[in-house]
């Protein structure tokens, strides 16, 4: 089903409960009894066009951007991502992190099993960071720059340099996929090892990384299907300017 | 997968063929008799028993062939306090004869289980890819082709569910195909 801004927020929630940690990272917090997705986007002063295309990307695994893409303001897009990447480092993963460490804990026996887990975590862990990092510090300066030149109308000889060093293009092709060790990690959890005393705990965890994993798909879609289109359509306009 | 095949060595004929009768009955599986010591290594070579029920007493006499050949072994025996995998001659009851059978067959089914995930030679090749060695020193180690690597890399990959390296690490160690002392 297709969220429109007319609907209720508590009706998206209730059609995807999954969209919440979407919805806090856009500062909206639970409790709006029925006010309209448009009613509270105004008051968080949030773009709802923007808001309906990202929610809508959560929600639908073969997600079409939509006309309106062209017009979606690219800062917004970007803050949003970054927000979405200090939710994995600073939250998600080290609450899964802490579970491992309190799984070993309380294990007594096969303690050694849990710290193949650990490890495996934090090798995942450091791919993550890596990943996110290199966005931050390339990509997304690259899509500043092309934003303020577009704006200005003009290039400066230091972005210049930076418009001519990169290109989404590039961005497609290095942009890996970085679930392939978490789906390891679920299958090793579920298929290979036997489960330790704390079973709830280590079902918690299993739960987790599918969450992760979920989360962090919707997270790439996010950036091959709206991010990528959407600053390709600067991209040529720029071109025009150089 | 086959039929498991049981084998019983035991002189004496009432005590055998009452063994045979009874383990037919009840489990599915092949039973053959053999009283003899005669070229015993040249029958279990032809048979490939997944597991001897043998008299105590020749066993000591070819101990060194039936631990070689590392079949799992039921005693029959007069002192039940050797080893628990054994069954007494003066068992009276059917469950003190079957017990020992079933607990060595449900052991038999577990390691054929696991050994049917991964063949011998996948097994080496994951060892190799766990302790770190790329495709090419790989194939140099074990006088392949960089194709026949890859080919059995697929496989293991898809029969595991397990793509990444690190992933693979740990299922080695895990079914201890690898040591964790032995990784860097």
């Amino acid at each position: 089903m297709v969220i429109n801004q007319e609907m209720k927020m508590a009706e998206v929630v209730h059609l995807n409960y999954t969209l919440i940690p979407t919805l806090h990272r856009f500062g909206i917090k639970l409790g709006f009894g029925d006010k309209s997705v448009a009613e509270i986007c105004k008051e968080q002063g949030i773009n709802v066009d923007f808001f309906i295309e990202l929610v809508n990307a959560f929600s639908n695994k073969d997600y079409q951007p939509s006309q309106k893409i062209e017009t979606l303001e690219i800062n917004p897009l970007v803050d949003y991502l970054k927000k979405t990447h200090r939710f994995y480092l600073d939250e998600k993963v080290i609450e899964i992190q802490e579970m491992i460490e309190q799984l070993r804990k309380t294990e007594k026996k096969d303690q050694k099993y849990v710290d193949l887990i650990l490890n495996f975590f934090n090798g995942y862990k450091n791919e993550l960071v890596e990943h996110i990092e290199r966005e931050e510090r390339v990509v997304f300066p690259y899509v500043y720059t092309l934003n303020k030149v577009l704006a200005q109308q003009k290039i400066a000889e230091e972005d210049r340099h930076i418009i001519e060093n990169y290109s989404m293009e590039v961005f497609e092709e290095e942009h890996d996929d970085i679930s392939v060790k978490l789906k390891d990690l679920k299958n090793i959890m579920i298929k290979y090892l036997i489960c330790p005393e704390n079973s709830s705990l280590y079902y918690n965890i299993i739960k987790e990384l599918f969450q992760l994993e979920e989360d962090i798909n919707y997270h790439t879609r996010i950036e091959d299907k709206v991010l990528i289109p959407r600053v390709i359509f600067i991209e040529e306009r720029i071109q025009k300017l150089l | 997968m086959n039929a498991t095949r049981l084998m019983i060595i035991e002189t004496s004929c009432i005590i055998r063929t009452g063994l045979a009768t009874l383990i037919r009955e009840e489990f599915n599986i092949e039973v053959s008799e053999h009283s003899s010591q005669k070229d015993l290594e040249g029958v279990i070579e032809a048979i490939k028993p997944h597991l001897i029920l043998v008299n105590y007493e020749l066993y000591q006499k070819h101990k060194d062939l039936l631990d070689q050949s590392k079949i799992e072994l039921v005693f029959l025996s007069t002192n039940t306090n050797q080893t628990d995998a054994s069954i007494n001659y003066q068992a009276t009851s059917k469950s003190a004869i079957f017990a020992p059978i079933e607990k060595a067959i449900s052991h038999l089914k577990t390691e054929k289980e696991e050994d049917e995930i991964l063949s011998k030679r996948e097994k080496l090749i994951l060892k190799h890819i766990a302790l770190g060695l790329s495709n090419k020193e790989i194939a140099n180690k074990l006088f392949i082709s960089v194709h026949t690597v890859t080919t059995h890399r697929k496989n293991i990959t898809n029969k595991l569910d397990i793509k990444s390296v690190a992933g693979l690490t740990v299922y080695a160690i895990l079914n201890k195909i690898v040591a964790i002392t032995d990784i860097t």
